[in-house]
Order: structure tokens, then C-alpha cells, then sequence
């Protein structure tokens, strides 16, 4: 008891003097968001703000770094057994959680155990056993060798297991807390979010003491708050306002390529499609014709007139750095000439009748951008019915391909095409973990081997290399028709210092106020 | 008296029980909250376990049997997305409409009383038609182009007010409430503006049509004869022989607003339950449409009621029987 209250004092007059210090210094920022978080327990759902709100308060055995690319964190350092399986860490040393208890690999056990039984269990899926050889080392050992454990421990937050086992999971989602920069404060739902700096953090104090999140959903209300100077920087500034922002003065627009790819799904190996009308065989079958379909669409265009230069065209199906990025695949042609005469080379000279299916709503500008393939497709002859969906039913209606044969959708994929290629294009019904959302029912047995080859891969460049020969085959075999990446784009204060992240999260830590 | 209010809780009970099968039949026929709600990447297996775990995997009426059962015990359910119940979600979430609605309606009855009996007293005045006229913009502008509007100008041009949020909060019997903090009522004011204009434009109309109704009536004319002046006269004669159905016409909007501050909520970024409404739209989230829902059915049978009651009050020769 003497000993707390003599530490209590000690710390008092630690901020006193740090206060004292810092008097009418300490830095502070308002950052606008889209929308709240829905949680603040990390581990309850991958969201994009839940997950900003972890990056704030928690920190994972690896953090990723502004590119997306896992970093040592709570895990200093670790080795791979020679049976590929085997995966050592180092735990950090005299890293504290907010409440003052140390953290040992135990809480690394425990957000394990709590993940595996979340909406986040896919993370947790390739590991099959945690154990501690001392408070700080621990062994991960993985059902089969994983290429992306990293990455998945990077989306893991680190939970106190005392402290919340102590109080439950619904207590502990609205009294976080971690081993992170920020230190919660307070949470009044949809109005704000208070932090204040963790001074003892391990990777060093932040030099932003307090940060207020505020949730404003309307995107004019958003950009209105930034001119007003209410909040110091907001994100998703939306496409129209761009040039208001840009034209005020002490505050400009920085942007960024978003991860999420907007493309197309194409029934490109059953022989009667459900989304080709009038006609008993499906022409998408036929690689003239899904060569056609991509030769058909101007990006450029599309990206200039409809998304006002705010995106990127692309053949690619991730960003460049990504595992799959392949300079081999050929940037994206425009060429209607030569895409009516490879219709009628495949026996379509008066081209044929399809739906396209598209949400409205769900991506910036999306019913548009479905408009304008369908008037640019139409014009080869390969006649576009378009059916536009309400975001709510549009991925219920797609998942199972059995109604179309052309869907437009966006993905954003985090870690490579490997990840997005066996949830998106592995051929259905082979594997219960695999081809989920194959909305078009690609099944190339190739293009499987390829993504299986590389999911027993525990080496990440050799993945990288495997993953680039994937991408190359299913985009030269017209499986998938790549659009665009949007754009990211935040408004902000002149005096902020601030460079985007992949993640799209806004975060103090890396930050300043000048 | 009695007979008549054991009627009327028949009725409402009645309604509301209508009500929950409409809005529950209804809402299961929107999209599909499993896949709003499990990660993108989930497998077929995950799906199924998800939908398993919500008891959405039951036939419909299993499911409204369910739901029924848990309202009779006040268990309006538990919010698919975050995990809570629903009633505590929109609870939290209703002083801040209550209050932005508050104030709203103070405003509309502060400008419409005197205005529509202005208009109604003095048709030909040319002040009345000024108020006529923009008591028509009033009603046909939309709110969350008003909205906008009054952010851009007296936020963003002139500098006067805030844009958006709740601002700073004081606690009330344990309840936050931002009029009682000068910045909180500060950011009270353009929402309360916004969402009490199309009410007020309507109470002008009506008011002012009430009164020129009652003003040719031979009572006014006696009245004047007697030299009552002409306050009395508008005020305590006019006025409250032209209330009845304003006071209808009132009970229906504030149940209104209370239920459907939705757009101004979302514009100004008010933390209230009409905004939690638009989320839980977009994420399917049905437990709390439903509930909410509910909630609103039960205080428009409530309102309506009460409203009947004042009836009583402001004309005595209507019997409640």
C-alpha cells in the first residue's frame, strides 16, 4: 500500500512537472472520420475504423508499417523450424499495459484463444498451438507452413488477459485498453472518441498528447468541419469538394492509391451461363470473347470522366509492393476495333445479350462506372443489361454466381493475391475453405495449383514469385477484368504532418502539429 | 372515463402487436445481414455457422414466435452488429433526439403561433403574404439541402456557429445534455432550425387557415362589439376555438420528428437514434430496426392518445365516449 501510494505520488509529480513543461504546448488534433467504430475491443471484428481504433490503443506481436508490410512490434525477433511448422518469438521486454501489468506471452496465448472464437477467426485459422517457453518467448506452431503468419499476427491486438478477463468482454469494449501510444478516455457513441498519450510507450512518447476522433458521416458536413477549422483532418474528402478544399488556403488534399480494386468477375468456364440472355451456350467460354470484353472498356476514361481523375487504371490485381504485382502483365488496352473483330473471329459477329450485375452505392460513384461499361460494351456488341443493386442485397444476390455471368465488384485485399485469389477465384466446391465468393465460378485446376503451391509456402519471396505467375494467368486468361484502384483521399490543416497509410487509418502516433 | 381508457390499451395493444408483424415480416425480406456481418473472406462453413448463431436459420414464424416471446418480456433483442442489446442502444442514443427535438418544436409553435395568427387575423396585410410565401419555401425546401445550406453559410462563410456535432455535454439527472454548456447549445441551434422548419411552415398554413375559419364566426363579431381588444380577442377567443386541429396535426409531427430527425441527425452529425436508424439500415442491422421501430409505433399510440386527452381540455363539448 505504501509502496502504491508512494508511486502514486511519484507519478503525480512526474505530470505535474511534464504539465508543467509542456503548458501551452501540448498538441492536440481532431480527426474526422466517416464513420465510428464499432468496437473498441479489437478482436470482436476486422473494421476498417475498429481496426484504426486497435492501431491506437493496442499494438500486435507486429505492427504494420505505412505500406502495409508487417513490422517487429511486442516481437522483437523470430526463427522458423527446419519442419517449416515451428515459429519462435522473442517477446518484447518491460512493456506495460495501460493499467500498469506487465505484458509476458500469456496475453499473446489468451487474444489467440479470444480471436479464435470472433468474427476475426480467419486470422487464427493457421495456427494450430501457442505455447510458452518463458514469459518472453513463445512458439506458434502452424497446421501447415504459412506464408502470411505474419500478416495475420499483425492484425491480431494484443488483449490484457487479466484485466479483461477481470471485468468481461462487454465491459472491456467500452473501458479499453492495451499496451498502445493512446490511452483511452472516453466514448460517447457517434459524437466522440478522447485519447490521451501513453508517455511510457515503448516505442517512444508520441508527440500528439491528445487526439479526438469525431464520426460525421455526411461527407459535405465532413468537409465543412475541416473549412471551419473544427477538426484538423478528415478522410474520404469526397470527389466534388476536392477543388473547394484545395482552393482554401491553410488547408490541402493529399491522396493516396486505395488497396480496394474495382473489377469485374466473368463466367468464364460453365457452358450455359445465367447471365447470358437468349442464348443456350456461353460465349464467355470463349477466350476471344473475354478478351474482347477487355479491350471493349476505356479506363482512362471512365477514371476521367466519372471518377474526375481521383482513381487509377489498372490491369494489376494488387498495388505495386504486394505479393502478385507483375510487371509482366500488360497495361490495360483501349481497342473497340479489334475487340469486335475478335466477337466475330469467335462466331459473334452481331455480338450476343448479357446482364451486368453492379452495386449502387456501395463504392464511390459505382452506379455510373456500371453505366459506362454498359454503353461502352454495348458498342463492340456485346449488349449490356444492366442490373444495379442496393448495397444491402447486392453481395447476397452475387455470392453464389447462379443468376450472372459479368458482376462488377470492388475487393480490397491487405496482404496478396494469393489471400484474394483463393477467396475470389479458386475454383468452387474443391475446397470448403476455398472459392467463396467465386462470383463468376472461374475454375482454371492451373490457376488452383498455383494458389495451393503458394498457401505451402513459408517463404515470402518465393510466394511473391508464385503469386506473380497466378496473376499473370488469370488476367491474360480473362478471369478477372481489373478497372481501377480508387483513390484515397484525406483533407487536412497545412500545419499537420501527415502521410497516408494502406490501412487508410489516420494515426496521431505518426504524426505532428506543427 | 375508465371503460374508455381500458378501450383504448385494447387498441393500442391492437396496433402495436400489428405493428410488430408487419415491420417484422417486412424487414426479413430486405438483404441478407449474415453477409453484412462476417468478413468478407469467410467460408461457406463460417456463413452457416453465423447464421446458425443468429437464429436465422429457423423458419420465419419460428423466428417471430421467438421474437414475440422475448418482447413480452421487454427483450427487444440483441443488435447483430454491435453486440448489445437494442433497446440499451437506442436509449442511449435518446436524449440527444429529445432534446434536438425540444427545442425544434419550441422554436416552430415560437414563430408559428404569432404568425399564423397574424396571417390568418389580417389575410390582405402584405406582411401576411411575406409569411405565407415563406411559410411555402419552408415546406417544400428539403431538409438536408437546408441543411447543408445553413452549415456552408453560417458555418463555413460567416464563421457564427459550429458545423456539426453535439458539442460539450452537462449532466442532467445523470443524462448528458448539451443546451446546458454555451458550446453545446451553440451546435443545438442550425439543427433545431433545420428540422423545425417544415413543421413550422406547416403550422403557419394551418393556424392562419384555423383563424380565418373562426374569425367569421357572429362569437368574434360579439366580442368585438363588447370591446374585447383585439389580443383577447385573437388570442384567447380566436386562438382557442382554432386549435383542435392544430393540436392533432401537432401530436403527429412531434412524434414526427422524434422518430424521423433521421436526415438532420445525419447532416449535422447529432448523435441521436434517428442516425443510429440510417446505420443500422445500411448494415442490416434488423434487431434494432425492428426495435426501433417498435419504439416509435408505441409512442405514436401514445401521443395520439394524448392527444385526445387534450382534446377534452381545450374543448370541453367533446366526450371521450
Amino acid at each position: 500500500m505504501k509502496k502504491r501510494l508512494a508511486a502514486v505520488f511519484l507519478a503525480l509529480t512526474l505530470s505535474l512537472l511534464a504539465v508543467a513543461g509542456a503548458v501551452g504546448a501540448e498538441k492536440s488534433i481532431v480527426i474526422g472520420l466517416g464513420s465510428d467504430a464499432l468496437f473498441m475491443d479489437p478482436s470482436q471484428q476486422d473494421e476498417t475504423i475498429t481496426n484504426t481504433m486497435g492501431r491506437y490503443m493496442y499494438d500486435g506481436l507486429l505492427n504494420n508499417n505505412a505500406l502495409g508490410l508487417p513490422e517487429p512490434a511486442l516481437a522483437t525477433s523470430w526463427t522458423i523450424g527446419d519442419d517449416n511448422l515451428t515459429w519462435t518469438f522473442t517477446l518484447r521486454k518491460d512493456v506495460k499495459f495501460h493499467d500498469g501489468t506487465d505484458f509476458t506471452g500469456e496475453d499473446v496465448v489468451y487474444t489467440i484463444d479470444v480471436n479464435r472464437t470472433t468474427l476475426n477467426k480467419n486470422f487464427t485459422s493457421a495456427i494450430k498451438e501457442v505455447q510458452v517457453i518463458d514469459p518472453h518467448t513463445i512458439k506458434i506452431i502452424t497446421n501447415e507452413p504459412s506464408a502470411i503468419l505474419l500478416e495475420s499476427l499483425a492484425s491480431l491486438r494484443i488483449l490484457p488477459k487479466a484485466y479483461r478477463t477481470k471485468i468481461g468482454d462487454a465491459a472491456f469494449n467500452l473501458a479499453p485498453m492495451g499496451t498502445g501510444p493512446y490511452i483511452f478516455e472516453e466514448w460517447v457513441k457517434e459524437d466522440h472518441i478522447t485519447m490521451k498519450a501513453n508517455e511510457s510507450y515503448w516505442g517512444g512518447a508520441p508527440a500528439i498528447k491528445k487526439v479526438t476522433i469525431r464520426p460525421i458521416s455526411n461527407a459535405a458536413t465532413r468537409t465543412a468541419a475541416l473549412l471551419t477549422g473544427e477538426v484538423d483532418i478528415i478522410e474520404d474528402v469526397p470527389v466534388r469538394d476536392v477543388d473547394k478544399v484545395k482552393a482554401t488556403e491553410g488547408i490541402e488534399v493529399v491522396d493516396r492509391p486505395s488497396e480496394r480494386l474495382i473489377y469485374l468477375h466473368v463466367d468464364a468456364h460453365r457452358p450455359q451461363g445465367p447471365g447470358i440472355i437468349g442464348l443456350d451456350k456461353n460465349p464467355l467460354t470463349d477466350l476471344r470473347v473475354r478478351k474482347a470484353l477487355s479491350l471493349a472498356i476505356n479506363r482512362g476514361s471512365i477514371v476521367k470522366m466519372i471518377m474526375n481523375g481521383n482513381a487509377y487504371a489498372t490491369n494489376q490485381m494488387v498495388l505495386e509492393g504486394r505479393r502478385g504485382y507483375s510487371d509482366k502483365i500488360a497495361p490495360p488496352v483501349y481497342d473497340p476495333d479489334q475487340a469486335k473483330k475478335l466477337l466475330a473471329e469467335a462466331g459473334y459477329p452481331d455480338g450476343f445479350k448479357v446482364y451486368l450485375d453492379a452495386p449502387n452505392g456501395r463504392y464511390p460513384n459505382d452506379g455510373q462506372v456500371a453505366q459506362a461499361l454498359a454503353s461502352q460494351l454495348t458498342k463492340v456488341g456485346i449488349q449490356v443489361e444492366l442490373r444495379l443493386h442496393p448495397k444491402s442485397v447486392f453481395f447476397d444476390f452475387v455470392r453464389p454466381g447462379d443468376k450472372s455471368s459479368l458482376v462488377m465488384t470492388g475487393w480490397s485485399e491487405p496482404i496478396d493475391v494469393g489471400e484474394m485469389a483463393s477467396v475470389l477465384f479458386y475454383t468452387r466446391g474443391k475446397n470448403p475453405a476455398k472459392g467463396g465468393s467465386n462470383r463468376g465460378h472461374y475454375a482454371n485446376p492451373a490457376f488452383d495449383d498455383l494458389i495451393d503451391e503458394a498457401g505451402g509456402t513459408a517463404d515470402p519471396a518465393k510466394r511473391g514469385e508464385i503469386l506473380e505467375r497466378a496473376a499473370q494467368m488469370i488476367v491474360e486468361d480473362g478471369g478477372i477484368v481489373p478497372l481501377y484502384f480508387q483513390q484515397d483521399l484525406y483533407g487536412k490543416k497545412k500545419n499537420v504532418v501527415f502521410e497516408p497509410r494502406a490501412d487508410k487509418s489516420i494515426l496521431a502516433y505518426e504524426m505532428d502539429v506543427k | 372515463m375508465l371503460k374508455y381508457l381500458i378501450k383504448r390499451i385494447f387498441q393500442m395493444i391492437a396496433v402495436l402487436f400489428a405493428v410488430s408483424l408487419i415491420v417484422f415480416f417486412v424487414m426479413s425480406f430486405t438483404g441478407d445481414p449474415v453477409l453484412m456481418i462476417v468478413p468478407p473472406t469467410a467460408t461457406d462453413a463460417q456463413i452457416a455457422e453465423a447464421r446458425v448463431a443468429l437464429g436465422l436459420d429457423q423458419p420465419l414464424w419460428v423466428q417471430y414466435r421467438v421474437f414475440l416471446g422475448n418482447l413480452l418480456r421487454g427483450d427487444l433483442g440483441v443488435s447483430y452488429i454491435f453486440k448489445r442489446p437494442a433497446l440499451t442502444l437506442i436509449v442511449e442514443r435518446m436524449p440527444a433526439t429529445l432534446e434536438l427535438v425540444f427545442f425544434s418544436i419550441l422554436i416552430s409553435l415560437a414563430v408559428a403561433l404569432p404568425c399564423g395568427v397574424f396571417a390568418g387575423a389580417w389575410p390582405n396585410n402584405p406582411l401576411s403574404r411575406i409569411i405565407m410565401g415563406g411559410s411555402l419555401l419552408g415546406i417544400s425546401l428539403p431538409s438536408f439541402w437546408l441543411g447543408i445550406l445553413f452549415i456552408f453559410y453560417f458555418a463555413v462563410e460567416k464563421g457564427l456557429l459550429p458545423s456539426s456535432g453535439r458539442g460539450e455535454t452537462a449532466t442532467l439527472f445523470g443524462i448528458p445534455f448539451a443546451f446546458l454548456t454555451r458550446d453545446g447549445f451553440r451546435h443545438i441551434i442550425l439543427p433545431a432550425v433545420t428540422l423545425a422548419m417544415g413543421t413550422l411552415a406547416m403550422l403557419i398554413r394551418l393556424i392562419r387557415a384555423q383563424i380565418m375559419e373562426v374569425m367569421r364566426q357572429d362569437f368574434i363579431k360579439f366580442a368585438r362589439a363588447k370591446g374585447v381588444s383585439w389580443k383577447n380577442l385573437l388570442f384567447r377567443h380566436a386562438l382557442k376555438n382554432a386549435l383542435v386541429p392544430v393540436v392533432t396535426v401537432f401530436g403527429i409531427q412531434i412524434g414526427t420528428l422524434i422518430a424521423f430527425a433521421t436526415v438532420t441527425e445525419t447532416i449535422f452529425a447529432w448523435p441521436g437514434m434517428g442516425k443510429l436508424l440510417v446505420d443500422s439500415i445500411n448494415t442490416s442491422d434488423r434487431p434494432i430496426i425492428v426495435a426501433y421501430l417498435m419504439i416509435v409505433a408505441a409512442m405514436f399510440v401514445f401521443i395520439n392518445f394524448m392527444v385526445d386527452i387534450v382534446y377534452t381540455l381545450i374543448d370541453p363539448r367533446i366526450d371521450l365516449r
